[in-house]
């Protein structure tokens, strides 16, 4: 019988959104973070924009 | 880039999971689980001896906070925990993202309440925008 045959056991990923302010859509949260020199990954059925993504094995 | 887990923030896990209440490092305690959030602006990259912010070289800007209300969730193997920091907060580059083992008036750059973190990062805020930070642990086979 074999245990954790290897492999991390934990594992991190990071997101990191601009969340709207009150009244703003997602449309206009993407100008206003276009605007601002982010890059935009992915716009959030909230509206959230995601701007960075990490997913990387423990060191 | 890396993403770690040190062993302080191992040692923390098992300590909580099993109660242990001897041994050097942490010990079992009812109000030291993972409960804080932090960013700073440092490029050293976590280590697994790491046990503070600053336990590579010192940290200049750094904000901490606890988690959102209901910021922190299993789904599966997977705990995420989010902390949203507001337009006033945390004005900086942000290089690495980090949890903590205390609540937030006992965590900053100096305080040995790191578990884990992820470096190397370069994310501009300002006070134009809410970023909000999701931290997820996979515990996986």
């Amino acid at each position: 019988m074999e245990f954790n045959a290897g492999g991390p056991i934990v594992r991190i990923e990071m997101h990191a959104h601009l969340v709207p302010e009150e009244g703003e859509t997602g449309a206009q949260l993407v100008e206003r973070a276009v605007a601002a020199g982010y890059t935009v990954l992915k716009v959030e059925d909230d509206g959230r924009v995601l701007i960075a993504y990490t997913s990387e094995e423990p060191s | 880039m890396a993403a770690k887990v040190t062993d302080q923030g191992l040692q923390r896990i098992g300590v909580q999971a099993s109660q242990a209440t001897s041994g050097s490092g942490p010990t079992y305690s009812a109000t030291r689980h993972i409960q804080v959030m932090s960013i700073d602006d440092s490029s050293v990259a976590f280590a697994d001896g790491h046990t503070a912010l600053n336990s590579g070289g010192a940290v200049s800007s750094e904000f901490d906070m606890a988690f959102d209300a209901s910021g922190v969730t299993r789904s599966g193997l997977v705990v995420s925990h989010v902390a949203t920091i507001p337009t006033g907060s945390g004005n900086f580059t942000i290089r690495r993202i980090a949890l903590h083992d205390n609540a937030a008036g006992s965590v900053d750059a100096t305080t040995s309440t790191l578990i884990a973190g992820v470096d190397g990062q370069s994310i501009v805020k300002t006070s134009d925008f809410t970023i909000a930070f999701t931290l997820t642990l996979t515990y996986a086979r």
